[in-house]
């Protein structure tokens, strides 16, 4: 340790109480940065999770003219042999290694009626099983119902059941518009009712399978989409490219999730807004330093006049001080850190509930949101919190740098 | 060639609208190993002629040569080396730096000129708290110190790095009359063995008494300037 170091650390201990004061702004600030970047990165990943889960995957392969039409989710632009396209993936070992599920999926509107009441739905035509894995509204079935388990069965949401009156055992007549555009009808019997707490899903959504929906749209072993969930979502770019080079098919479209939709802009929107709060926040818990450092200047006047005097030069002296905000900071940002994981912990584990608030926004947000617990984010915080109280104690340290020595000595 | 040249240094200080001269006028040549001792009244110029001297003032007027060399053309940097590698300074009050124990206030020039490993600053530190008789202290912050065993912590780190000139504001306020003469021995002995020129600036008869010549300052004026063993200087 250099003697300035061991001199700035002296001095830190020298008024404790001040110095506790300075470390406790700024371990308030760190702790509130890592809660929200536990928070902000749970809500994030709540989203993205459920947005790809239920709606893109994070790797959708579909038509080109589908994906230029893709939010009237049309049934006439379809992959007219799937089964090849997922035999060609599964059969790539460094593709295939990254894929956690992958199945077919057509979505489509409706107008469904019922007892005179009309509502506008979205049918979700899936592999059942698969489903279980993405959808997972088998996990929301209210009692005395059951999950989908035949052909020409339904789940409902239960808003859009109560809205047209249907009850659990009911047949509900699905009339659309198959892909020889002609109008088809085929009923399915509700064997549940499902409530996830999103009203985006519960007003609007039901699911039957997708061998059904091939029947009733006409389309028999073709598909909308291929959905593609990785381990890890982050890989959805690189993964996406890879198995688009591997088709090699001008028709066929292979979108990463990044790639689809808003909401990718959306978030990543959120977290540079969330970037500045964190900035913003650190400065607010070193403001306190600053004014700390700059009574512990005025106080040490007749010090910097005598280190100075003995051959200190303003660097020096200059570096002596920053180095002594370098300190506080850094303490407080440890302390913060450490306290901030411990909440994020326990939050990353248990989860802290938004069904009430949730449930009117119209968002694929799971009620519960699971804090984002992650490394990368403390070291952040801790490096935050060292390097703003670090820069903005070069205010002060500057007037100590500047000070004259014979005014410095003159003064009590 | 003198080791410091003073011409007609003057400095004025304000006060409010109104200027106050500390010194009118003042030309001096100290040579190497001058062991001198410049007396007068408070509010004579004594200070602000050490202060001028030492480089952390600077003359509203006239010139200081050291070595030949003008030190109001040094920038910050220059005045600060000028400062580390010649001058230490010994002041009325201390001033020792509180966090740190006496051994470290004395540590703290050689760590400074960086010219010491640290078994020298070692050695050089030991030697210079024994001359000053503080062996059993050495660990001891300034808090926990006497006035007079500051003064000698003060004493030791201004000779600890054997510089050319020591500029000593009252340098034995504080100390008994035993203390105070050994004091003026060691830097008698250091002034004859390798010629450390020594300014006091000083009311202590004991001083003036072993100092080789005295100036007398009034009203920011040289009103006399006596060397004992040579006659008159000017």
């Amino acid at each position: 340790m250099s003697f300035i170091q061991k001199f700035a650390f002296r001095n830190v201990g020298r008024n404790k109480r001040r110095s506790i004061l300075a470390v406790i702004s700024v371990t308030l600030s760190i702790m509130l940065i890592v809660f929200l970047q536990g928070f902000v990165g749970g809500f994030l990943d709540n989203l993205v999770h459920n947005y790809t889960k239920n709606e893109t995957g994070h790797i959708r392969i579909a038509t080109n003219q589908f994906e230029e039409k893709a939010k009237f989710n049309p049934v006439t632009e379809n992959i007219k042999d799937p089964d090849r396209i997922l035999q060609t993936i599964s059969q790539n070992e460094e593709i295939n290694k990254n894929i956690r599920i992958m199945t077919k999926r057509i979505v489509f509107g409706v107008l469904l009626s019922h007892d005179g009441n009309n509502k506008a739905a979205l049918a979700y035509a899936g592999d059942p099983k698969k489903e279980k894995e993405l959808l997972m509204l088998n996990n929301s079935i209210l009692p005395g119902g059951r999950y989908i388990e035949n052909e020409n069965e339904t789940i409902i949401g239960k808003q859009l059941a109560e809205d047209l009156n249907y009850e659990l055992g009911d047949e509900i007549n699905v009339l659309t518009q198959g892909s020889d555009y002609a109008l088809h009808l085929k009923k399915f019997k509700i064997v549940g009712l499902f409530e996830t707490g999103l009203g985006m899903y519960d007003e609007k959504l039901f699911q039957i399978p997708l061998i059904s929906a091939q029947e009733l749209l006409r389309m028999p072993g073709e598909t909308q989409q291929i959905i593609i969930m990785l381990n890890n979502y982050h890989d959805s770019d690189m993964v996406a490219e890879q198995i688009d080079n591997l088709l090699m098919d001008n028709e066929i479209a292979v979108s990463p999730w990044s790639k689809i939709g808003t909401y990718y802009f959306y978030v990543e929107m959120a977290a540079q807004i969330y970037g500045w709060y964190y900035i913003v926040i650190a400065f607010l818990g070193a403001f306190i330093i600053a004014n700390i450092m700059m009574m512990v200047v005025l106080e040490r006047r007749k010090e910097i006049g005598i280190i100075k005097s003995l051959g200190f030069s303003n660097k020096q002296v200059l570096s002596m001080f920053v180095f002594e905000g370098m300190i506080l900071g850094f303490i407080g940002s440890i302390i913060g850190s450490l306290i901030g994981v411990g909440i994020v912990t326990i939050l990353h584990y248990h989860g802290l509930d938004f069904s009430k608030m949730l449930s009117s926004i119209d968002m694929p947000l799971s009620s519960i949101v699971y804090f984002r617990l992650n490394v990368l984010n403390i070291v952040t915080a801790i490096l935050l919190g060292t390097v703003v109280s670090t820069v903005i104690s070069f205010i002060p340290s500057r007037r100590a740098e500047k000070m004259k020595i014979v005014d410095s000595l003159k003064s009590v | 060639m003198p080791l410091l040249e003073l011409i007609n240094v003057k400095k004025d200080y304000m006060k409010g609208e109104t200027v106050i001269p500390a010194l009118r006028g003042v030309d001096l040549l100290i040579e190497k190993g001058d062991f001198l001792s410049i007396v007068g009244p408070s509010g004579s110029g004594k200070s602000t002629l050490l202060n001028i001297i030492g480089c952390i003032d600077t003359p509203t007027e006239g010139s200081v040569l050291y070595d030949g060399t003008d030190l109001s053309e040094l920038n910050d940097k220059e005045k600060t080396r000028y400062r580390k590698e010649n001058i230490s300074f010994i002041f009325q009050s201390f001033n020792l730096i509180p966090v740190l124990t006496a051994r470290e206030n004395v540590e703290l020039p050689l760590i400074i000129e960086k010219k010491f490993n640290k078994e020298e600053i070692h050695d050089k530190v030991s030697n210079i708290i024994e001359i000053v008789g503080l062996e059993d202290m050495a660990d001891r912050f300034p808090r926990e110190l006497s006035g007079g065993q500051e003064q000698r912590v003060a004493i030791a780190r201004a000779l600890v790095k054997n510089p050319l000139v020591v500029l000593a504001d009252e340098p034995t306020a504080n100390l008994d009359s035993e203390m105070s003469e050994d004091i003026i021995s060691v830097m008698q002995k250091m002034n004859e063995e390798i010629h450390t020129t020594f300014i006091f600036s000083t009311h202590d008869p004991l001083v003036q008494k072993h100092a080789e010549r005295v100036i007398i300052l009034r009203d920011g004026l040289i009103a006399s300037d006596e060397r004992k063993n040579h006659g008159h200087a000017d």
